[in-house]
């Protein structure tokens, strides 16, 4: 097992180090010489996702550290309530938590006078000398060689020893699988540092302090919506855990023109201004419909008498409502008097349905947008906290972010899922997502004889990204919502084979058993169930087949009488 | 000409060359401008049929068994499964007669089942005997070809095959006789399966 040792780097500092690492007194051991190397820092900013966790609640973290070798850490909390949880001795015990103090001048752990820039630094000090800790930390590992971690006994022995939950069994399982997370290999055993590796730009440091809306690529970011997170709050947080309070709209809001994706039109339609107005207008029929959703959406309550999952219910009531006001809107005279006037362009009655989906999109879709958000991941608060676990969980077994062959295009990949999030219209959505297929398909290179590359590349390429992706409860309510509101003939085709997939990806990572071996025979009950549901859920839209389908039993062939 | 949307689903090991398959098929066709896919996952084509234009739309699945369980969602509303195995490892056969008992108890029940055993380029190195494939294939009632995605053998063929199976728009479909009625079979004998 690695533990750094104070005296293993003794170079002396040089005036970068001072002006890079200010120290206050009190600091032990020629601290400055210890950051000689940056390798421990450039390994904790590679790292960075994988020990820094803002919303894993204390007791998940004390779970997974429990598995750990002695100095795993994990800094878990936001600021100002932000605490280093460290695994100090072999006992289920033996996890102590320190608090992350923030001063102007940078971060500390409580009762230390040791002051570093920010908390990777910080880390990076404390993995070399433990300052007030009992122990070093150990940092993760970036990469190991392939087949070396199957054959340690150590490792394998300190990883059955505790095993007592299902999350701690997928940690440990993907550990073993994909090499990544805490290793126990001495430092000599990293991995060697090749030009490729400092070529990687050092990432943010504080990624997770970056909220969707913090995102300068992000539009809301700059309106006064009901969906504006505070800096420091629960910004990604994740159903029930979600900081702001349910939104109380009133009627202005359909009036306000405040949200605009950057790559929609920019300036507002006359089509759109006439059905503001039109929702705004309390006897409308248009005005009756937005307000009955809205109402829906606001309240507490779902509906008693339907049996069905109340998420899928809710976005297929959204859907129709759509749907039903698309059709509406499309026969109102005035409304095809004022698309008739919209400009010197020639104007096609086939223009009308998309010009009028538009319009609607943003006249009454977005203005219910941040209160459907909320209601969503709040009915969905369970599955996307579990999915977050699980996330969390692969990305300790995925190795470092840097080994992706798609790591050029992540930065890419995570601000088209923003905007994906951002957007409003499921057509704008459906293009960014398949925008962000491209990415993925770029990040693999080509085939043998430059052909293409198929599912089996790709699909464990964008899980590879969604493990990674900073907001993937988000991206998987993108997902439902694109599935209910896409017309059933776009889900045959392209859209709907990337949703399919996208679905599929986000699925194997929330439902991932590795400890059961083939995954399809250790299909849970709870699996089956999540499957069936997307079975029914899916042949709602489906005119032609017959509903006995939806309800078979996902019994896998494949458990009996394998040749 | 009337156009048919005909959903075809691709099965089989990671490896074996489905997407080689459905790349080879559309290749000629794999023009920017008139097959705007963005990857080889999702690939479409439109042939003609008799009095009919089909447009293939293919769907890929990744092989690898993590994500077996995924499959259903690949599967459902397929007019078409072509299940894809490397007539070079015998194992990708097995797998093969798992997904035709999958196929069976969740698959839509007239789907048109196609067997495919690629790489029928390397006979030197074969493990699946052709005659032993054919026969399991005629015993399930199933499209049977040994193709080779890389000297292009019997690729339009096996597509052609699924066009005359897929049956047609005037006539019932519950008395179809030509699909393969995975559900209409419950007195199957069991060598059929395995």
């Amino acid at each position: 097992m690695r533990l750094a040792q104070p005296d293993m780097v003794s170079a002396a500092p040089t005036e970068v180090d001072r002006l890079v690492w200010p120290l206050a007194d009190g600091a032990d051991k020629s601290p400055l010489g210890v950051l000689s190397t940056t390798e421990p820092l450039l390994r904790l900013q590679r790292t960075q996702r994988v020990w820094e966790v803002p919303e894993l609640d204390a007791q998940y973290a004390k779970a997974f550290l429990e598995l750990w070798p002695l100095g795993s850490f994990l800094v878990i909390g936001h600021e100002p309530g932000q605490v280093l949880m460290l695994k100090a001795g072999p006992s289920s015990g033996d996890i102590n938590t320190y608090q992350i103090q923030r001063f102007p001048g940078g971060v500390s752990l409580e009762s230390s006078n040791l002051c570093m820039p920010d908390c990777p630094h910080l880390l990076a000090f404390l993995s070399a000398s433990r300052d007030v800790l009992p122990r070093t930390l150990l940092l993760p590992t970036p990469t190991v060689g392939a087949g070396d971690n199957h054959s340690d006994p150590h490792r394998l022995g300190c990883i059955q020893v505790d095993t007592s939950g299902r999350v701690l069994s997928v940690v440990n399982q993907l550990y073993l699988e994909t090499h990544g997370g805490w290793g126990t290999e001495t430092p000599q055993q990293t991995e060697p540092e090749t030009g490729q590796k400092y070529s990687l730009a050092p990432r943010k440091p504080t990624p997770h302090r970056v909220s969707w809306v913090e995102d300068p690529l992000r539009p809301e970011a700059h309106h006064t919506g009901q969906e504006v997170h505070h800096p420091g709050a629960d910004a990604h947080s994740l159903g029930s855990e979600v900081h702001f309070s349910c939104p109380a709209l009133e009627e202005e809001e359909v009036n306000n023109d405040c949200y605009k994706d950057e790559d929609e039109e920019g300036c507002e339609d006359m089509l759109t201004a006439h059905i503001r107005a039109l929702a705004r207008t309390r006897s409308s029929y248009v005005a009756r419909q937005y307000r009955c959703l809205r109402a829906r959406l606001i309240s507490d309550s779902g509906n008693p008498y339907s049996p069905g999952d109340p998420a899928t219910e809710l976005l297929q009531d959204v859907r129709q409502l759509l749907t039903d006001l698309q059709n509406y809107l499309a026969k109102d005279p005035d409304v095809r008097a004022v698309f008739g006037n919209r400009g010197p362009s020639i104007l096609r009655e086939e223009d009308l349905g998309p010009a009028v989906e538009v319009a609607l999109c943003r006249a009454v879709l977005e203005p219910l947008k941040p209160a459907l958000w909320t209601k969503l991941r709040t009915l969905r608060a369970q599955e996307l906290r579990r999915l977050r676990r699980r996330q969390i969980a692969l990305r300790v077994g995925a190795g470092p972010e840097g080994q992706s062959p798609a790591l050029r295009n992540r930065n890419r990949i995570h601000a088209r899922l923003a905007h994906l999030h951002a957007a409003c219209a499921p057509r704008r959505k459906v293009a960014l997502l398949l925008a962000v297929c491209s990415d993925v398909y770029a990040g693999l290179g080509g085939g043998e004889n430059k052909e293409p590359l198929g599912a089996d590349a790709f699909l464990p390429a964008l899980t590879e990204e969604l493990i990674w992706s900073p907001h993937i409860g988000e991206t998987q309510l993108d997902v439902e919502f694109l599935m209910e509101l896409l017309d059933p003939g776009e889900l045959r085709g392209e859209a709907g084979y990337y949703l399919t997939t996208w679905f599929g990806a986000l699925y194997h990572i929330a439902h991932y058993q590795p400890d059961t071996g083939r995954a399809p025979q250790g299909l849970s009950s709870e699996a089956r169930a999540s499957l069936r549901q997307w079975h029914r859920r899916r042949t709602l839209h489906q005119q032609a087949q017959p509903t006995a389908q939806a309800n078979q039993p996902f019994e896998e062939p494949w458990a009996i009488g394998d040749p | 000409m009337a156009l048919r949307e005909l959903k075809v689903c691709l099965l089989g090991d990671t490896g074996v060359g489905k997407s080689s398959i459905v790349w080879r098929f559309v290749e000629d066709s794999f023009d920017p401008n008139i097959n705007p896919t963005i990857g080889a996952s999702f690939m479409t084509k439109t042939v003609q049929y008799q009095n009919e234009l089909h447009k293939f739309l293919i769907w890929d699945t990744a092989g690898q068994e993590r994500f077996r369980a995924l499959a259903p969602m690949y599967y459902r509303g397929s007019a078409a499964a072509i299940i894809v195995y490397d007539i070079t490892k015998e194992e990708t056969f097995s797998t093969l007669k798992n997904w035709v008992r999958e196929l069976r108890q969740h698959g839509p029940p007239s789907i048109v089942v196609a067997i495919a055993g690629n790489k029928c380029d390397l006979t030197d190195v074969r493990e699946v005997m052709e005659r032993d494939a054919k026969d399991y294939a005629d015993s399930i009632h199933a499209i049977f070809v040994e193709t080779s995605a890389k000297n292009a053998i019997n690729i339009n063929e096996l597509f052609i095959e699924i066009s005359r199976r897929i049956p047609s728009t005037d006539a019932n479909p519950a008395s179809g006789g030509k699909g393969f009625k995975l559900r209409r079979q419950p007195s199957e004998p069991k060598r059929s399966c395995c």
